[in-house]
Order: C-alpha cells, then structure tokens, then sequence
C-alpha cells in the first residue's frame, strides 16, 4: 500500500510547488511597474528518489527557494553611469542659467547697455556743446552700471543657488547612506539565517543608485550580502551596518560648502554634487572676469574723461568712482557726474565745448582692441563676447556629454531591464503552466484517491 | 533586440522617444518664431560670437552714420549760409559802386548807407549763426559768439575747425569754416569795413577822402567774395567726403546684416520641413505608444 500513500506525498507536493509557483508569478505581475524590483522565479527540484525493490523512484518535488536575477556586473556600471549623468545634469542646469543671465534679451542686457553707454559718447563727439545729450550719457552710464549689477546679482545668485543644492542634496545623502547602513544589517541577518532577502536587495538596489547619482558612489557586495560604498579616492562611505556622515562646511571667504567625510576634505569624481561644484568654478570664473571688464571700463573712462575739460572749462572728474577695487557689483557713476551732466567731459580744450574728441576717444573704447581681462585681450565688447560663447561652448558641451550618457544609461538599463524586468507574456505562461500543472497534480490525486477506494472495496 | 523586451523596457523606450521628439519640436518651433537659428549662445557658441561681434560693429557704424549725418547737415546749414552771405556781398558790392557814382545823390548815398547798416546786420547774424547748441562758424570756440553782437568786434580766442570722426578706425577731419576765415581776414572784417563804408557814404566833410574809402571798400569787398567762395569750396569738399562716408557706412551696415543674417537666420523652408518631418514622426510615436503593446494575457479567456 505504501504506492499509494506516497503518491498522496508527490501529490501534495506537487500542488505546494505549483501554488508556490502561483504566488511568486503574482509577485512579479504585481510589481511589473515597480521601480527596482527584480524578477523572481520559483526554483523546484526534484525530489530524493526512495528504492521500491530494484527500482528508485523519485518522491514528487520540493520547493527550493526564490531565484532573483541580477547581474552585478550591469548593476555596477549603473552605478557608474548614473553618476556621471548627475554630474553632467547639474552641471548642464546650473550652466543653462549662466548663459541665461549673460545674454539678457534684445533689449536688456550688458551687451546692449554697453553698445548704448559708448554710442551716447558718440554722439556726444557730434554735438559736444550739449547738455541733454550729457544728461543721456550719465543716463547711460547709470543703466550700464546697472545692467553690470544685475548680471552679477544673477550670476551671484547661480552660485547660491548651486551651492545651496549642494548642501540639500548632502542630506539627502546622509538619510540615504544611513537606510543602506540598516538594510546592510537586515541583509546580513536574513542571509546567515538562510531566509530569502530579495526585497530587502532591491530597495537597497534603489537607494545605492540614488546615492551613485548624487555622490558618484561605487559599491561592492561583500559575501555576507553587505555593500560597502565608496566615493571620491575610495573614501568608505557606508561600511557594513555603519554610515558616514557626510559634512558640508562654509568656507571663507564666500562661506560656500566643501565636503567633509570624518573630518578629512573629499573630493567627488562623478555625481551631481560634483556637477554643482563644478558649474560654481565656472560661475565663479565668469564672475572674475565680469570684475575684471568692469574695472576696465572704469579705468580706461576715467583715464580719458579726466584727460578733458567739461562743459564749463573746468578739468574732468571720474566718471566712475574709482575708490578701493572695482568690481562689477559696485562700479557706479560719480554722483557729482550724474547730478551735474555739465561736468560731462567730450572735449580736451579749455574753451567748454570747443571739440568733441575726447567723447569720440571714450566711444571708440567699445571696439579697442587693446583691453585685457583675465586671460582675454580684445575690446570690452568682444571680451564680453567671449565670455558669452564660453558659457554656451560650456551649455553645448555638457549637453552634448549628457546626450551621449542619456544613451548609456539607456542601454544599461536596458541591458538591466532584460535580466532583471518582468515580462507579462512571460507571466502569462507561467500562469498557464503552474495551473495546468496544478491541475494536472488534483487530477492525479483524485486517480490516486479512486485507485486507494478500489482497494479499500476489495477488502469489504 | 539579442534580449529579452520586458514592460519597463518598452514603457521607458516610448517615454524616451516621445520626449526626444517633443524637444526636438520645441527647438524647430523657436527657430520658426524668431527665425532664428541661433537663440541662444549655447546653440552655436561660435556663431554667436560672431554675431554679437557683428552687431557691436552695426551699433558702432550707427553711431558713426548719425555722426555723418549730423556733420552733413551741418554743412548743408554752412553752405545755404555761405550762399546768402555771397548773395549779400553782391548787394553790398552794387550798393557801394552806386554809392561811387557821382550822378548818385546825397540823399540816395544816405538811403545806401542805411542798407548797408540793414545788410551788416543780417551778416552779423550770418556769422553768429547757432546750429543746435554750437555756433555754425564758432570751430573750437564755443563759448563766445565769433562776433560781437553790439560791438561788432571779434572773439579773442581765434578759434580752429572741429574734428569729428566719422568712420571707424579713421582719423577725426575737420569739419566746417571758422569766422576767422570768412568775415575777417586779419587785418580788418566785414564789420569794421561797412562801417567804414557807410560813414563815407554819409559824408565826412572830405569828399575826396569819401571817395578813397569806397575804392577801398570795392578791393576789401573783392578780398572777403574770395573767402567765402574758399570757404564754401572747403565746405562743398568736406560735404563731400561725408556724404563718401555714410555711402560707404550704408554699405558696411547692411553687409553686416547680411552677415549676421547668414550666420543667425534659419532657413525657413527647411526649418519648416524638418518641423513636418518631425511632426508626424512624433504623431506615429503616439499612436503605436496608444496602441500598446498587447501582451498574451489579452488572448487567454
């Protein structure tokens, strides 16, 4: 009889395993849309055969666990490529806006308030004998020191603003970093216990490549199931169930924030801070320059606005103030200038007004070759021009760059999606498949049930 | 596709797609809008350069044409006031050969001498004729008129033309006459001579003397028709070489536009074909992405 009561053992087995097989199909059907999640398939074996006289015969089949299917190889380079499409995206959107600021439109701007402020000295040289086009000078020259602060007020803000995304996004990561730290334990646990941490893995999975995109992190898995997060010259971010802190400190004199990892200076390779920092170096470094043409434009009008006389025969002023450094958050017009438009100098005589070529001198300024700012050599309006075409050189650039990275994490999560998504026609089958086989498993127990009846009728 | 395509990969495929051909939309439709090719430094950061460049160059020679313009019409001014001073000159010359004739009575000398006084006057306006804020033959000396208006006498400070620029990378010229070179030459000015002229006209008691004067008046007369007909020569010349100018500044200005434009402008019909081309690609993303992919599960009942 022992035929019979083992086939009620292959039987429920085998309807166990098919249930089983059930369940972990729902699971996947269920998380198709979610983020992260794995693929999971049931993994049977075949049960250990019992010898029933010469013949061994297998005992059904048992459940051996939960396969999920990673590759850590594609998972490892995600990591890789996702934080240098942070980089290049923070660098990007931080960029986009400098050139934004730079530009101004057709009619604002630094550029047009320059073109306006050395053509009101030109036609001044026309008409040297007169006030209101002195008054339109002052004008002029009060709308392009204005236009000087607006531009650097923008650029200023850039910066803040990207060393204040800086400093949130370094929270971020803080709260990130100390959620891997616990799953790291869970994980552990679950893994030495034997029990199936899948779901634990793929919330880390998760939170690892948010922390790559932001921090540039690289993880490696260790054999009791922990990752250890490294960034910048292999610096530990998270090692087993402990996070560490990153830190962001004001540093003078502009109290922007440098990163901090125990104490020690960390610099970022990738990711979107280090994107942030990036596009601050190069705000700063369109700052300086903004500073330096404005200290030009002051020096080299002054230099020829004191070299005449004004209106009234008297010998010129500054033009712009000229106290201490200039820089273009504080070049103004001399006060006594624009409340006065006669002390306007346009003429290199004594006789008020005899001749307009000191005004034609200032006017040529705009297309003087001989300015240096920095590293450029050119005249205020090319060097601001170049300024301009090395912001978008730097738009172009990283929009190109992230292009190129949008495709290789395309790929890669591509790559990802075909080992590690769900396919519904996949599940469709196996649907079809557990239950045709589940019911394949009652029908079997029924024949096992009428063959133990007929026996059972034999001994009445 | 060497993998397995799974609902992620066909849902991120589609949003990637759409997104692509949404911004690529979005660029042809600024483009189309501005005309533009170039909105921004970052479309073409050279090309940008390059126009900005162009148009600080545009502003300059708009700067320099209102110059031109400006010393144009100045001398046109110097010109018509060149011509009536000429044509007053003729007068005066009839007036006082009349006032030579002997058969011309005291009381007709009279008369001519007031015409003369009449005729002086207006040349003092001539001369101290104001365009805009400046005296039109005041050159470098502005704060006085070039003559004086109850004294007649002159200005001390002799002045000089003013130098104005007119054309980028040019030297300034000089623009215009002074006073000093067409009603005075030196030695005496049209003032003091019909005033002298007017008083022998009047009688002075010495007939003879009278007479001497208004030979003398006649060869001044002869020296001042010579100047101005030098000056309106220089003026016609200076009149010249700006009008030479703004031709050659029109010139400049609207290759530079020709410039810009070939840099900046975008090509319409090709703009508009690309953005057709770029709209019905976008529309047959939307309808196999609306149409879905059907998975086996739509077919098992």
């Amino acid at each position: 009889m022992s035929i019979n009561f083992s086939a009620f053992e292959i039987g429920r087995r085998a309807l166990l395993a098919n249930q089983f097989g059930i369940s972990v199909t729902g699971q996947n059907i269920s998380n198709v849309n979610t983020h992260g999640y794995t693929r999971q398939s049931a993994v049977f074996n075949e049960g250990n055969a019992t010898q029933m006289g010469r013949f061994a015969i297998g005992n059904g089949v048992t459940i051996s666990g939960v396969q999920s299917f990673r590759n850590q190889f594609i998972e490892s380079r995600m990591q890789v490529e996702t934080g240098i499409s942070g980089r290049l995206t923070a660098r990007r959107d931080s960029l986009s806006a400098v050139e934004t600021a730079l530009q101004g439109t057709e009619t604002s701007g630094l550029q047009n308030a320059m073109n306006n402020f050395f053509s009101a000295f030109r036609d001044l040289e026309a008409n040297p004998n007169s006030l209101s086009l002195r008054a339109a000078v002052t004008q002029q020259g009060t709308a392009l020191a204005n236009a000087f602060h607006s531009t650097r007020t923008k650029l200023d803000e850039i910066r803040r603003g990207a060393d204040g995304q800086i400093r949130s996004t370094v929270d971020q990561v803080n709260e990130m970093t100390q959620r891997v730290a616990d799953l790291n334990a869970q994980i552990s646990v679950a893994q030495a216990a034997g029990g199936d941490a899948s779901s634990l893995r793929d919330q880390r999975g998760v939170l690892v490549s948010q922390i790559s995109e932001m921090t540039g992190a690289r993880s490696v898995e260790n054999s009791d199931g922990t990752v250890t997060l490294t960034i910048g010259e292999g610096k530990a971010l998270v090692i087993g169930n402990t996070a560490k802190t990153l830190v962001a400190n004001d540093t003078p004199p502009l109290g922007l924030a440098s990163i901090t990892i125990d104490g020690d200076g960390v610099k970022l390779d990738e990711g979107t801070i280090r994107g942030f920092q990036d596009a601050i170096d190069s705000v700063t470094a369109q700052i300086d320059s903004l500073d330096g043409l404005a200290a030009q434009v002051v020096a080299r009008v002054n230099g020829l606005h004191t070299s005449g006389t004004d209106l009234d025969g008297n010998a010129g002023t500054n033009f712009f103030n000229a106290t201490g450094t200039v820089t273009a958050a504080n070049i103004s017009i001399n006060a006594i200038v624009a409340g006065n438009p006669r002390l306007v100098v346009a003429s290199p005589l004594t006789i008020p007004g005899a001749t307009g070529t000191v005004a034609g001198g200032i006017a040529n300024l705009l297309t003087d070759m001989n300015t240096t700012v920095g590293t450029r050599t050119g005249s205020f309006s090319s060097i601001f021009n170049s300024m301009l075409s090395d912001a978008g050189t730097q738009v172009r650039l990283a929009e190109d760059d992230l292009m190129t990275q949008a495709a290789i994490v395309s790929q890669l999560s591509a790559q990802r999606d075909a080992i590690s998504g769900v396919s519904l026609d996949e599940e469709a089958i196996n649907l079809l498949q557990y239950q045709k086989a589940y019911d394949a498993a009652a029908r079997f127990l029924k024949v096992a049930d009428e063959m133990t009846q007929t026996i059972l009728s034999l001994a009445q | 596709m060497p993998f397995r395509v799974t609902e992620t990969m066909t849902r991120s495929d589609f949003m990637a797609r759409i997104n692509a051909q949404r911004s690529r939309l979005s660029v042809l439709q600024e483009r189309l809008a501005t005309n533009k090719r170039i909105n921004r430094p970052s479309d073409d950061p050279a090309g940008a350069e390059a126009v900005l460049n162009l148009r600080t160059s545009q502003k300059e020679i708009d700067g320099f044409k209102r110059n031109a313009q400006a010393v144009d019409q100045q001398l046109v001014a110097a010109d018509d006031s060149l011509t009536g001073y000429e044509n007053i000159l003729e007068r005066i010359r009839s007036l006082v050969s009349q006032g030579l004739s002997d058969t011309t009575t005291q009381a007709a000398k009279n008369s001519i001498a007031t015409e003369l006084d009449a005729l002086k006057a207006r040349i003092l306006n001539v001369a101290n004729t104001k365009y805009g804020d400046s005296y039109l033959y005041g050159g470098t000396r502005q704060n006085a008129p070039p003559f004086d208006p109850t004294t007649q006498a002159p200005a001390g400070t002799p002045a000089s033309s003013q130098y104005i620029q007119i054309e980028p990378g040019t030297n300034a010229i000089p623009v215009g006459v002074t006073a000093e070179s067409v009603f005075s030459d030196g030695a005496s000015t049209i003032f003091a001579d019909l005033t002298a002229a007017a008083a022998a006209l009047r009688g002075t008691g010495n007939p003879v003397a009278d007479k001497a004067a208004l030979h003398a008046t006649m060869s001044r007369l002869q020296v001042y028709t010579d100047q101005v007909t030098l000056a309106h020569a220089v003026v016609g010349a200076n009149m010249n070489v700006t009008e030479m100018a703004l031709d050659r500044l029109t010139n400049d200005s609207l290759s530079i536009d020709g410039r810009a434009g070939q840099i900046e402008d975008a090509d319409f019909a090709q703009t508009a074909l690309e953005l057709s081309d770029a709209q019905s690609t976008l529309e047959a993303t939307l309808q196999t992405a609306a149409a879905g992919r059907r998975s086996l599960f739509d077919y098992l009942s």
